[in-house]
């Protein structure tokens, strides 16, 4: 026992102490400087304004004559639940771009914390803001993407497989994912836990293999995949906790967040500095609800079923042997 | 020792009876047949019919029971399903008149009197021997001699008719008194009704008021038959099989098309055309019909129960099974009748109005039996809405009594007079 | 022109509706498949639960038009509810009622469950005048709620809290046309109780409540549910202006009540009723099949404005129930 304490050097343990820091305390600085930055439904909660609307349950204010505007709010961090809210000032350096399902650019604005925009078209919106800078000769351009949806019944339903996308900007935004979608998808289209959802990780239009892509749930899992050689990655939506009754009555939707990372080869110059590397960090930001089998049960609608025609057939079984017993006659009540 | 008095007067009465009858019967068939020129050629088979009432025994095929009714409330098809043999028999007779005489008050109505003096004497047509009377409950008259069973000796049946035709009770009454009635004719005959046997009898006799339509819709335009003789074919309806009877009648249409074609007008242009309604002439009880065309008027529509009011009104089935047929059966013997004995009874004025303008009746003669209440009651509202329409109405009463025409010839031709004079004048 | 006449008026309307009623369900529940597409505001229900509907029953649409506020209601939103209601005018009017007697899949279903009933010989039911007058009411009160539910959704009535916002839809949820009719394209996930909360409960249980008694109901009474339809009621308040016309000749009736007895639905006016000229009543479906069953001429008319159609007649009437067919050989007659 002695020994061992006589070997451990308060200095040796130290000096390790401080290394560890230090390097810690880099890491940080360039986990830091990463800015997982991602546009979320959830207001914050000084927010009174706000209400979700529509089928999709986006964040939303009501505008003039029952024109509503979609909010979405400018997050940084992983955890949906934990992530900041924060403002840029217009002196930021920061892009950002809003197209509407035809393609048409700048239908939105961004100020403050948040995006806003009337959704008037039917199908998907994407709201993209990038940031840039160099640090240690690698460019980092971090995006945040929002993909809305926007439909109403009352517009009909025609050719909605021709608008559903997803549609790809590659000319302003270097680098997205994108949620492929399924093949009998319509606007009606809401993820729930236990779908299976494909994310392909797009970079100058082009898909990219070896990407990571990072699933966070609200509850904190994570999990982490690469994409293959057509930089598609599958994640499967795990019901990652049980919600009480009243938690599924609030028609509740769990938020996640995916972030795709990647460091690419691609020398430059942004504003002065020199970079050989490209360090693309993107996001997209969704909602998923339980599964219909979590509260709908098949199994009691058939009891219900079966109590009921059995009941109405041997009622009227009684009726009918009632009546053909006697005649029914004509009652008098007491009452004055 | 009173017993055998008893069955010596029955015999005696029997035997005069029978031969009044037969005698009153020639006598009116001679006027219908000779006094008329150009009688159809296949009124002969009808005319043939009243001719075998005498003395027959096989107007009937035996093995098959014989079912009698009043009125036409009872439902042929059942019976006829039954594989039993309807027989109405109302009676016309005199003779039988003065028979029954015996067992009613004098104030009887007519034709209840006949009625139970032929069941008495057993004089019905075709000497049929009913295994059951059905009496329906319509009239006093006929409601109270339900409980003379025994003095007749025959088996009465009594069939509940309810007093109003329109309400829900009475229609439920209706269908409760007609599946009884199922029942005790199933127990008479020895026959369960069937769900074939009743499609194929609903069928035949609506094949027969089909031909009964046809019949009647050759009466709309100029006369190619007399009233007397559309008299004779609706009550040989009474007690022929309806079969034949529904196969001469469509002989007799086809001959009576002819004659439309050939534009025959039997009784010239300027004959009053006439409505006869009221108690109903049955035969032999004919005066009423033959004076009017012997003193050149036309009978085109009857509004009897022995005539239109019994072959009128078809069946419909939603679904041939038999808890659809029984009540929709029932229904056709209930709802769509103009029997006086319903309160209120519009639905008979209406159908006389129809008659008026569809065959283009000139003027309406209303009789009505001595005794007879129901019609007499419903004569004075008939004859002011139809003299409101501006149609002359003669209201007669009559009896059976072949001696007691004098009154009736007379008005009879005045009421004649007048028609063809307001017929010339417009 | 006679001739044509005459044989329309011989016709057998009965088997012309059975054929007209398989093709209109072909084409209300398979015909989405076909990328046919016939409107939102069928007086029809065309579910659009079931994938294969080719439009939408009017009723969701009206759910959904009326899921406003007040002041939303006498703005654009109002209007754009009432020009639905005005296509859905239209397209009722040609057709008037004859949309429930020969192209409604419910009711064709239910007139194949009568056929199934027959073979097993039971006797249908009908109701006796007193209960009918009292049941025919309850399609108004579903009526009336379906107006005041998704308005009480949106808006607080003298000061009540709103209506929860699970009952959306209020009639769908009860309508048996959504349990049932996407069975027919294999379809089985309306089946269910949804175990969210009380009202969800208590809605999803009366949907399947109200589906065992459609199929008790129409096995016993033909045309059960008819009886209680709110789109039926919603269609007579139209009816009058309707081009497709039932009409009476009072004059002709002998009240034989021939046409009451095959009358599916059980009205008893048709017969009674020796004043009106319009003889459609709230509860009929214009299936003729009382014009069918009557032996009086020109008594029950069809007509297309004031032109006639199809009218009863005497020859049509003997020929239609084989009243002709029947006489045998009278010898023979009498040997059986």
């Amino acid at each position: 026992m002695n020994s061992l304490f006589s070997r451990l050097n308060i200095k040796t343990i130290g000096i390790h102490f401080f290394s560890v820091f230090i390097i810690y305390f880099f890491f940080i600085q360039t986990l830091g400087a990463q800015n997982n930055i991602w546009f979320s439904n959830m207001p914050p909660d000084d927010d009174q304004q706000s209400a979700p609307s529509g089928m999709h349950g986006l964040s939303s204010v009501k505008g003039k004559r029952g024109t509503s505007s979609v909010i979405q709010w400018l997050r940084e961090g992983t955890h949906p639940l934990n992530s900041k809210y924060i403002k840029l000032s217009d002196t930021d350096n920061y892009e950002f771009y809003l197209y509407s399902p035809t393609g048409k650019d700048s239908v939105g604005e961004f100020k403050r914390g948040y995006l806003k925009y009337c959704s008037k078209e039917e199908g998907y919106y994407n709201g993209y803001l990038i940031q840039r800078y160099v640090s240690s000769d690698t460019l980092y351009v971090n995006i945040a993407k929002a993909e809305m949806l926007n439909h109403s019944c009352r517009n009909g339903h025609k050719n909605e497989g021709k608008k559903i996308g997803p549609d790809i900007y590659p000319k302003s935004i270097p680098a997205e994912i994108i949620r492929e979608r399924t093949l009998s998808e319509d606007f009606h289209y809401f993820a729930l836990s236990g779908d299976v959802i494909n994310y392909q990780f797009i970079v100058d239009g082009m898909p990219v293999e070896n990407a990571k892509l990072t699933f966070n749930t609200q509850t904190g899992w994570q999990k982490v995949l690469t994409t293959d050689k057509s930089g598609k990655a599958s994640f499967q939506i795990l019901q990652d906790y049980f919600s009480s009754w009243q938690e599924l009555n609030y028609r509740i939707v769990y938020d996640y967040v995916i972030f795709g990372d990647i460091t690419l080869a691609q020398t430059g110059k942004y504003i002065d500095k020199n970079y050989s590397y490209v360090h693309y960090t993107t996001s997209l930001s969704d909602g998923y609800r339980p599964a219909r089998t979590m509260y709908m049960s098949m199994f009691w609608a058939f009891v219900v079923f079966m109590i009921t025609i059995i009941i109405s057939v041997v009622g009227i079984f009684l009726y009918k042997f009632n009546r053909n017993k006697k005649y029914k006659e004509i009652h008098f009540d007491e009452k004055d | 020792m009173n017993k055998f008095t008893e069955t010596d007067r029955f015999n005696r009465v029997k035997k005069t009876s029978t031969i009044h009858y037969n005698m009153e019967v020639n006598k009116v068939l001679s006027e219908i047949i000779d006094d008329f020129p150009d009688n159809p050629k296949e009124m002969g088979y009808f005319y043939d019919k009243f001719k075998i009432l005498e003395n027959s025994d096989s107007l009937y095929p035996k093995g098959k029971k014989i079912i009698a009714s009043m009125c036409i409330h009872v439902p042929i098809e059942l019976i006829i399903a039954l594989d039993a043999i309807p027989v109405r028999i109302c009676s016309g007779a005199y003779s039988a008149d003065m028979a029954g005489s015996d067992l009613l008050p004098a104030k009887t109505c007519p034709l209840v009197k006949s009625t139970m003096g032929a069941l008495y004497l057993d004089m019905l047509p075709g000497n049929a021997k009913p295994d059951l009377v059905i009496n329906p409950t319509t009239c006093d008259q006929k409601k109270k001699i339900g409980e003379m069973g025994d003095e007749v000796n025959k088996e009465f049946y009594t069939l509940e008719v309810p007093s109003t035709k329109d309400t829900e009770e009475a229609r439920q009454y209706w269908h409760r008194v007609i599946r009884k009635l199922i029942k005790k004719l199933e127990s008479v005959t020895g026959n369960k009704l069937t769900r074939k046997k009743l499609k194929r009898s609903i069928h035949a006799v609506a094949h027969a008021q089909l031909e009964f339509r046809r019949f009647m819709s050759l009466r709309k335009g100029s006369p190619v038959i007399f009233g007397k003789d559309a008299i004779l074919v609706t009550n040989a309806y009474f007690f022929d099989d309806i079969y034949s009877w529904t196969s001469n009648l469509e002989k007799l249409n086809n001959e009576l098309e002819e004659r439309q074609i050939k534009e025959t007008n039997i009784a010239g242009n300027k004959a009053p055309r006439l409505l006869l309604t009221g108690s109903p002439t049955i035969f032999p009880n004919m005066r009423t019909p033959v004076l009017v065309e012997k003193m050149g008027g036309v009978i085109v529509y009857e509004e009897f129960c022995s005539s239109s009011r019994m072959l009128y009104d078809t069946v419909a089935v939603d679904e041939w099974f038999l808890y659809d047929m029984i009540p929709n059966v029932a229904d056709r013997y209930l709802k769509p009748s103009t029997c006086p004995n319903f309160t209120p009874n519009d639905d008979r004025f209406r159908k006389i109005l129809k008659a008026m303008k569809e065959y283009n009746i000139d003027g309406v003669i209303y009789q009505t039996f001595t005794g007879c209440q129901l019609y007499d009651l419903e004569s004075r509202k008939i004859s002011r809405e139809l003299e409101k329409e501006g149609y002359p109405v003669l209201n007669v009463e009559v009896d059976y009594n072949p001696e007691d025409s004098g009154q009736l010839t007379t008005r009879l031709e005045a009421f004649i007079e007048s028609v063809k004079d307001n017929k010339r004048n417009n | 022109m006679k001739k044509i006449r005459d044989y329309i008026n011989n016709s057998n309307v009965s088997r012309f509706r059975f054929i007209i009623q398989i093709l209109a369900f072909l084409l209300f529940v398979y015909g989405g498949y076909f990328f046919i597409h016939v409107g939102q505001q069928l007086p029809t229900f065309a579910c659009p639960y079931n994938a294969g509907s080719p439009g939408t029953c009017y009723l969701i649409a009206m759910q959904h038009g009326l899921h406003i506020t007040w002041s939303e209601l006498i703005s654009y939103r109002g209007l754009a509810f009432f020009i639905g209601l005005l296509t859905f005018v239209l397209f009722f009017i040609i057709f008037n009622k004859s949309w429930c007697g020969f192209m409604c899949p419910l009711g064709t279903l239910q007139d194949w469950i009568t056929q199934v009933r027959k073979l097993t010989l039971t006797k249908f039911s009908r109701y006796d005048q007193l209960s009918f007058k009292r049941l025919k009411i309850i399609k108004y009160v579903l009526l009336v709620l379906i107006v005041i539910i998704p308005l009480g959704m949106s808006n607080s009535f003298f000061g009540l809290p709103h209506i929860s916002h699970d009952m959306s839809a209020p009639f769908c949820q009860i309508c048996p046309g959504r349990t049932i009719l996407p069975l027919f394209s294999g379809d089985t996930s309306q089946l269910f109780i949804d175990f969210r909360n009380p009202v969800t409960i208590v809605m999803s249980s009366l949907g399947i409540l109200v589906t065992a008694l459609f199929f008790v109901g129409s096995f016993l009474k033909k045309r059960f549910f008819c009886f209680f339809c709110p789109m039926s009621a919603l269609q007579f308040l139209f009816s009058r202006v309707g081009v497709l016309r039932l009409t009476k000749n009072g004059e002709n009736c002998t009240k034989c009540g021939n046409c009451y007895n095959v009358c599916d639905v059980g009205i008893l006016d048709i017969a009674e009723d020796i004043t009106s000229k319009n003889i459609v009543k709230d509860d009929c479906m214009m299936c003729f099949k009382c014009v069918e069953a009557c032996p009086e001429e020109n008594c029950l008319d069809v007509r297309l404005l004031s032109q006639k159609i199809f009218s009863s007649t005497e020859k049509g009437f003997f020929k239609r129930f084989g009243h002709k067919d029947e006489l045998p050989n009278s010898r023979k007659a009498k040997d059986e």
